[in-house]
């Protein structure tokens, strides 16, 4: 499950940077900034295909998006680490 | 606290008149900087297609506004002069002052002993401009012409690439009789979220002036004028998702009436995202709460709610029996829902803009 959580989130910022094309979230790792490299189109962009995906793996609809998401010094997307386990606690709790 | 239930009170007709100027995301994107991924995450992120403005600068809200109370007094056979009260909620009036509700009861040609004025909200200002009414039915009055609207080309700076795209512009007119009904109004606001969607210049505050008129380039990338409208979208993507879910459970425990019992949602036009948000949230289809008006039409303000009434629920409102819930949230920051009954009312599919502005 947690393994599937990260390769989720992982994938989802492979596929948003196919439109952002930064160079920085070309090789993600766990402890690379996240929401500095995204403008708020892309955050939004992340929190659909995250959802998408994860409902695809569940079988359920779970909302990763609240009203934390846009904050910028409270965004659970701080980092690629946060997201995942902000991804982790909404699969697990949603 | 701003939670009230009325026994009578009901809605007869709305009609909606939208710009004549159809435009298109794919025309427009030269003109916002987009490149070709930036077309494809707005399309995908916010739902933009097509929108419909004003072609002409002079049109004011009070022009779409007066096409669809002309409409529905033709629809509806109510004589102008049995109107009692005629409110508009507007962000983009005729004048700063008078009211343009003022003006308007003489060009619809209602009476001197209408009570006429303005109110200024822009999302939220159907569900209170409508409560508005029903509290003038609830003292006493027999018929209220609700205007509600905005000309949104006005405020949003044509070059501003965060706004613009998103806006459209129309004016609906809403009759509301006294007639048995039971509605639930639950309605909020809070100031401290006032600069996260605002005019900065133009008031009191921040008097119109060369500055003002000087088109800058915003850290948000956008480029537009101090007399301009600023949306700050992460702050009101924030506040919409933790509001408007709220406000449901609200109004569902006010109304002790569960959401299987609703036959629509009709919400303000936010933005596509927003809305599928809100949708998987409450556990409701888009059949049930439609969400196309800001793809074909833009963001409408005012006008969303009975807009997207006019465009894509004009054959269930005019043919029977509904219970419905509206909802509207964005500047102030203000945010209100109702849960209203209505019975086979008149609701044309919308006009387009097509009289002369006077």
């Amino acid at each position: 499950m947690n393994d599937a959580i990260e390769t989720i989130v992982l994938e989802s910022i492979a596929r948003i940077n196919k439109d952002l094309d930064n160079p920085k979230l070309r090789h993600p790792a766990p402890d690379d900034p996240l929401f500095a490299e995204l403008d708020s189109m892309a955050v939004l962009d992340l929190i659909l295909e995250i959802e998408a995906r994860l409902q695809e793996h569940l079988g359920r609809y779970v909302q990763i998006a609240d009203e934390r998401s846009m904050d910028p010094q409270k965004t659970p997307f701080l980092t690629v680490q946060s997201a995942i386990e902000h991804v982790r606690e909404r699969a697990d709790n949603g | 606290m701003a939670k009230v239930r009325f026994d009578k009170g009901a809605i007869k007709a709305i009609v909606t008149t939208v710009g004549d100027r159809l435009l298109s995301i794919d025309e427009e994107a030269e003109k916002f900087g987009y490149d070709e991924r930036t077309l494809k995450r707005v399309k995908k992120s916010m739902g933009f297609h097509t929108r419909r403005v004003v072609s002409d600068p002079s049109v004011c809200t009070s022009d779409l506004c007066a096409q669809s109370a002309g409409r529905l007094f033709e629809l509806t056979g109510v004589d102008p002069a049995s109107i009692d009260a005629l409110i508009m909620v507007t962000q983009t009036p005729d004048y700063r002052a008078p009211s343009t509700a003022i003006i308007l009861q003489d060009r619809l040609g209602l009476g001197t002993g209408t009570v006429a004025f303005d109110i200024n909200l822009g999302c939220s200002g159907f569900i209170n401009g409508l409560y508005t009414a029903y509290a003038m039915i609830a003292s006493g009055l027999q018929r209220v012409l609700l205007c509600v609207g905005d000309v949104a080309s006005k405020f949003a700076y044509e070059r501003d690439k965060v706004l613009t795209p998103l806006m459209g512009d129309a004016g609906s007119a809403i009759l509301i009789e006294a007639e048995a009904s039971e509605s639930h109004f639950v309605l909020h606001s809070d100031g401290s979220g006032f600069e996260h969607l605002i005019i900065p210049a133009g008031g009191c505050r921040y008097p119109c002036s060369l500055e003002a008129l000087e088109p800058k380039a915003r850290p948000d990338g956008a480029v537009r004028r101090d007399v301009d409208m600023y949306m700050n979208g992460g702050e009101i993507f924030n506040f919409t998702l933790k509001a408007v879910p709220e406000m449901f459970d609200e109004l569902f425990a006010f109304a002790g009436v569960e959401k299987e019992r609703i036959d629509y949602f009709v919400l303000h036009q936010a933005n596509r995202y927003i809305l599928q948000n809100i949708a998987k949230r409450i556990g409701v289809d888009e059949e049930r709460l439609p969400m196309k008006t800001v793809t074909e039409y833009g963001n409408q303000n005012s006008a969303s709610i009975p807009g997207t009434i006019n465009a894509f629920l004009h054959e269930p409102f005019s043919g029977r029996s509904l219970r419905s819930v509206f909802a509207g949230f964005g500047i102030g920051l203000s945010w209100g829902a109702c849960l209203v009954e209505t019975d086979g009312i008149v609701a044309p599919e919308p006009l387009i803009y097509k009289g002369a502005s006077t």
